[in-house]
């Protein structure tokens, strides 16, 4: 698996590399004694693209043979957790502190399974005190504890 | 000579009474307490407390914000060692090294040794602040684009080489940081790089995001419904948990960390790399804290000293959230 997961890896560092090359000639690329702005990130895409498929082959093959136990990918965190940053972002603004704090909490337990409702809740309600009491009374920072934009 | 002990003597003369070391255990405690909070870095603390030192006398005053600078600094570094949340971009490397320590129970230890090194590495900051600022400023003048350019290069390879798995992927690792760092608009030439068209990355991307989607979020990713009990437990941190062992306390910092341009973030970088052989990945954890806080403290209380803004680090980033 490690096999696999370093082409993986490898071939994302050589396609950002090569993603850069392309780029970087939009922005024009000018001469060493008078540069443009596409000058430094093409030195740096063909680097990337260089150490990409170096990645990809010589250490690939290098490990090839060796196993190492890959974990599985947990799909609830990885969707769960951004979504709960997602949450935060859309209702910090319009509906302010608490039930931003609220929603993130709650959406994030969702990303362990052993987590239920309650304890969800109970932990969602007692971080939001908290975050009020830190961020709006003690540290007075700039935001609505509760709003309804509407 | 003289005259820099008379100063340091006159410095400490107005310095030392209980009301101004009170403000500054204040200062220390509240700093520490704000700089915890993950994502929360130096400059966002000190604004935030600013206001408390408004109504002091300006000798007080300047007392506390050195009190809250250290503190918060030093607080980020606990959120670093026992959640893996790094508050600045300069604790970051505290994680490398300081988290494991706690995955292994050895928290206490991990915070004891970065408090000692953190004090032990502001003095001798200070004390090389003292003795060279004069020199070093004739120095730092003299800094040009090539020597900056220089200096970054080496600390990128170097941090390179800290990695135990492999060079072409730590080397890698490197290069794309440095193309994230391009994204924004181009200092010299206003060039607006890499954005997809979203306002939001005209100044770059945002330090304190990027190090908690790296290290916070992917680390609760991995963890999230895997990770049963809690690793941290305050009753397991005792005052004899912090205790070093004797294997610990080998490997001294590193003394290279006045250098005028390198940020903080470089120096700390800088003093890992020095002391890990990449053959002793099990002990390794042991020493580590204590290099980069020494080595970090001294940049800290050494970038007052003149030079170019050419590092992105002091730009008001962490401003926003």
């Amino acid at each position: 698996m490690t096999v696999i997961r370093d082409r993986i890896a490898g071939g994302a560092v050589a396609l950002l590399g090569l993603y850069y090359i392309l780029q970087s000639l939009r922005y024009g690329i000018g001469s060493a004694a008078r540069m443009e702005s596409g000058f430094f990130p093409l030195l740096l895409g063909i680097l990337a693209l260089g150490l990409g498929i170096g990645i990809m082959v010589q250490l690939a093959d290098r490990l090839a043979g060796q196993e190492e136990d890959v974990e599985k990918i947990n799909w609830r965190a990885v969707i769960m957790l951004p979504a709960a940053i997602v949450a935060f972002a859309a209702t910090i603004r319009p509906f302010g502190l608490v039930p931003a704090v609220f929603l993130t909490v709650l959406i994030s337990s969702f990303a362990d399974r052993g987590f239920g409702w309650k304890p969800a809740l109970v932990l969602a309600i007692f971080v939001t005190i908290f975050s009020t009491l830190i961020f709006k009374i003690g540290l007075e920072l700039q935001v609505n504890i509760i709003r309804w934009p509407l | 000579m003289n005259e820099i002990f008379d100063h340091l003597a006159l410095g400490v003369s107005a310095a030392i009474s209980p009301l101004t070391l009170g403000y500054c255990l204040f200062g220390v405690t509240l700093g520490t307490l704000v700089g915890l909070l993950p994502g929360v870095g130096i400059l966002a603390t000190i604004a935030m407390l600013m206001p408390l030192t408004f109504h002091l006398d300006p000798m007080v005053a300047l007392v506390m914000l050195a009190g809250i600078y250290y503190g918060a600094a030093y607080g980020g570094s606990t959120a670093s060692i026992l959640l893996n949340l790094p508050g600045t971009a300069a604790t970051a490397v505290t994680c490398l090294d300081g988290y494991p320590m706690t995955n292994q129970g050895r928290g206490g230890v991990a915070l004891f040794m970065t408090t000692i090194a953190s004090f032990v590495g502001s003095i001798i900051g200070i004390a090389m602040l003292a003795a060279f600022a004069a020199p070093l400023a004739t120095a730092a003048v003299r800094f040009g684009p090539q020597e900056n350019f220089s200096l970054m290069v080496l600390g990128l390879v170097a941090a390179s080489c800290m990695s135990t798995t492999s060079p072409l992927k730590s080397l890698a690792m490197c290069v794309i940081g440095v193309m994230f760092g391009l994204v924004g608009m181009d200092v010299t030439t206003g060039t607006v790089r890499f954005t997809f068209g979203v306002r939001h990355l005209y100044e770059g991307i945002s330090l304190v995001a990027l190090a908690l989607g790296i290290f916070g979020l992917a680390e609760l990713m991995k963890n999230a419904g895997i990770v049963t009990s809690q690793k941290v437990r305050a009753r397991d941190i005792t005052m004899r948990s912090m205790l070093p062992t004797r294997e610990d306390w080998r490997g001294p910092g590193e003394p290279c960390c006045a250098a005028p341009v390198s940020a903080p973030s470089l120096a700390r970088f800088r003093a890992p790399e020095a002391r890990s052989p990449p053959s002793c990945p099990t002990r390794s954890n042991g020493g580590f804290t204590a290099g980069p806080r020494s080595s970090a403290r001294a940049p800290s209380k050494a970038w007052p000293v003149p030079r170019r803004p050419t590092t992105r680090q002091f730009r008001p980033h962490s401003f926003r959230h």
